[in-house]
């Protein structure tokens, strides 16, 4: 831009002394910007090609020195394999479950409480939201003994106990390997990550304009309808960006997974151990590459789902900050 | 009933699913690590049965098995180092995707593929995998992207073997960067297009050089940005599953050693939030100049 205005200002005759000087630095600059981006793409990108270059090679490419990134025989052979050992459709099927439901509720939930903290006034809200930090800060791993304990023998939050103390028998119920493990936490507002959710919920509804909200309390909306018909819809934007990350953080979280949950019941946990598994297949003829093939393949079939997610939702996540209102 | 008072009743009944949660899913089983940490657990009919021990749990496993305390002091450095290069990596990184050119959108939706990948099992697995091809045919490698090239280069300039160690150690953890920067260049990406173009314009009457305009103009607006991603990446890599720190719990816990993972993940996360309470204090009394 400012180039044209000084060539026209100057005629081509007379340019300023650095012109060309410039000019040069700005090709040498677009180039070596050009490389540096595409080298760090193919870091981001390598795994992906690494995956699908090894799991879609044939038997007959396992030790050919040759192949290094495009198979010669295309087989989709470690697919099967891979379908099978990770029981794939349940698991996933399983997954998704948790992942969907979860971060569904989650993005409900934090979206209340963020409005709760944003617009209400009440004794000790500073405290609630030093508190939402704190859960943010704490890593899981300092909890998840007494989580398990919580879940391993459920007492619905002393009622339990208060039946005991009535009737004499035990009424704790074993929440491990089921869906509550999930549901529960995203329930009550402090499930995987939700204390980000749910600031990224109160900066969202601070920068709404109060005054949506007073033309609706005149108009004889209650509190509940407001949030529902009135905020609810104007944040549809935080709530998708919310929705999409929680079901990413869902869909990968094996460390909640594999505390909580028992066996190969998620993807995440079937992943993890589909070597072994595949070890165990692959045994009478001891061929570790077939082993990792397999891997690989597995791999591949587990990020599909969030690929396509991914894809159609790119916007969501490249723009997320810009979405949810973070900035003023 | 006042409708102030009104006003707040219902926000405390927004609230209140939180509140529920925070202290029966995180508050109480706080407290119990505490106390499990000074405990030695038996498995009880319904829950787990605790005895009082003092401080040996402690003692065993920080005094009496050295690479423990080891294992934190280091990771504790190796935060510190990768936070500082990844919170710069991706400030650069950001500044270079909001420029104008061809193939900007696709090369932000490349960058932004780590945010749902790195945090799954699959950079895992990875890793596991390339690692074990390497070793097979060439020489022993620790990290996907190895570069020797650079080593020598750095060498023939005369830098000291520490100074070339530091750097070669930088390059070789280029894919773990990369991986572990997606949110951070969004986050950065957001705050730099929130900088409104008259600024620049500005600072140029002005005379300023483009080092100039970085520093006088980008750096202050991104500054509060800077501060949410520093906290942010430390967070991350702290509690990163794949951080030794991280493993050994894990495999605390995996051995039914519930007393002395509880003692070591306490000490952690205290640790933690030490580093985390020091650099945010030092960063706003920073901004706030």
């Amino acid at each position: 831009m400012e180039r044209t205005v000084k060539s026209t200002l100057a005629g081509k005759n007379n340019r300023p002394k650095g012109y060309y000087y410039g000019k040069t630095a700005n090709v040498l600059f677009s180039v070596f910007r050009a490389s540096l981006l595409i080298g760090l793409a193919y870091i981001v990108l390598y795994p992906i090609l690494f995956m699908l270059s090894t799991a879609l090679r044939g038997s007959q490419d396992y030790y050919d020195p040759t192949v290094i990134w495009l198979p010669i025989h295309f087989s989709l052979q470690s697919f099967k394999m891979a379908i099978e050992l990770l029981n794939y459709w349940k698991t996933m099927g399983y997954t998704a479950v948790i992942s969907i439901g979860a971060s569904l509720i989650q993005a409900l939930v934090c979206a209340t409480v963020g409005y709760g903290l944003a617009r209400y006034n009440f004794k000790g809200k500073k405290l609630i939201i030093t508190a939402v930090i704190l859960t943010i800060i704490v890593p899981a791993q300092t909890i998840i003994i007494p989580l398990y304990e919580q879940y391993r023998f459920f007492d619905f939050f002393g009622i339990s106990r208060l039946l005991e103390l009535i009737f004499g028998s035990n009424f704790t119920v074993n929440l491990t390997n089921t869906i509550w493990v999930y549901y529960l936490p995203a329930l009550l507002g402090n499930g995987l990550r939700s204390g980000l959710f749910i600031l990224v919920f109160m900066q969202t509804f601070r920068g709404f304009p109060q005054s949506i909200e007073e033309a609706a309390f005149i108009d004889g909306c209650g509190n509940l309808r407001c949030y529902f018909s009135i905020i609810i819809p104007n944040a549809i934007n935080a709530f998708v960006t919310v929705f999409l990350f929680s079901f990413v953080w869902h869909w990968n979280d094996y460390y909640y997974s594999g505390m909580l949950m028992s066996g190969n019941s998620t993807l995440s946990l079937a992943l993890r151990t589909l070597s072994t598994t595949a070890s165990g297949v692959f045994s009478n003829q001891a061929d570790p590459v077939a082993n990792a093939v397999c891997v690989q393949a597995g791999c591949l079939l587990v990020i599909l789902p969030l690929l396509v997610v991914f894809f159609f939702g790119q916007k969501a996540f490249v723009e997320s900050v810009e979405r949810t209102g973070m900035v003023e | 009933m006042t409708l102030q008072k009104k006003r707040s009743l219902v926000g405390l009944a927004f609230t209140s699913p939180w509140i529920i949660g925070f202290i029966f899913l995180f508050f109480i089983p706080l407290i119990k690590t505490v106390f499990y940490s000074f405990s030695s657990i038996d498995m009880g009919n319904y829950g787990f049965d605790l005895n009082w021990v003092g401080f040996k749990n402690y003692r065993v496993t920080f005094l009496e098995d050295p690479n423990n305390l080891r294992m934190i002091i280091s990771s504790i450095g190796n935060v510190i180092v990768s936070v500082i290069v990844i919170v710069v990596f991706s400030m650069f990184l950001a500044i270079i995707l909001n420029q104008n050119f061809f193939g900007r959108s696709a090369a932000r939706v490349v960058f932004a593929l780590p945010i749902i990948i790195a945090s799954g099992v699959i950079i895992v697995l990875l890793k596991e995998n390339v690692l074990q091809q390497n070793m097979g045919s060439t020489e022993t490698a620790t990290t996907i992207f190895q570069s020797n090239g650079v080593l020598d280069f750095l060498k023939e300039m005369g830098l000291t073997d520490k100074l070339v160690y530091f750097f070669e150690g930088l390059v070789n953890d280029i894919f773990d960067v990369v991986w572990r920067s997606g949110i951070q260049i969004i986050l950065f990406l957001s705050a730099l297009q929130s900088i409104p173009a008259s600024s620049y314009e500005a600072a140029k009457i002005e005379g300023a050089t483009a080092w100039e305009s970085f520093w006088f103009v980008t750096f202050p607006m991104v500054s509060p940005f800077l501060l949410v991603n520093i906290i942010y990446t430390i967070i991350d890599t702290f509690t990163n599953s794949t951080n030794t720190v991280m493993q050994k719990i894990f495999s605390l816990v995996s051995g039914i050693e519930y007393e002395q993972a509880a003692a070591f993940s306490l000490v952690y996360f205290i640790l933690v939030l030490m580093v985390v309470g020091l650099v945010y204090i030092i960063m706003n009394k920073q901004l706030e100049k």
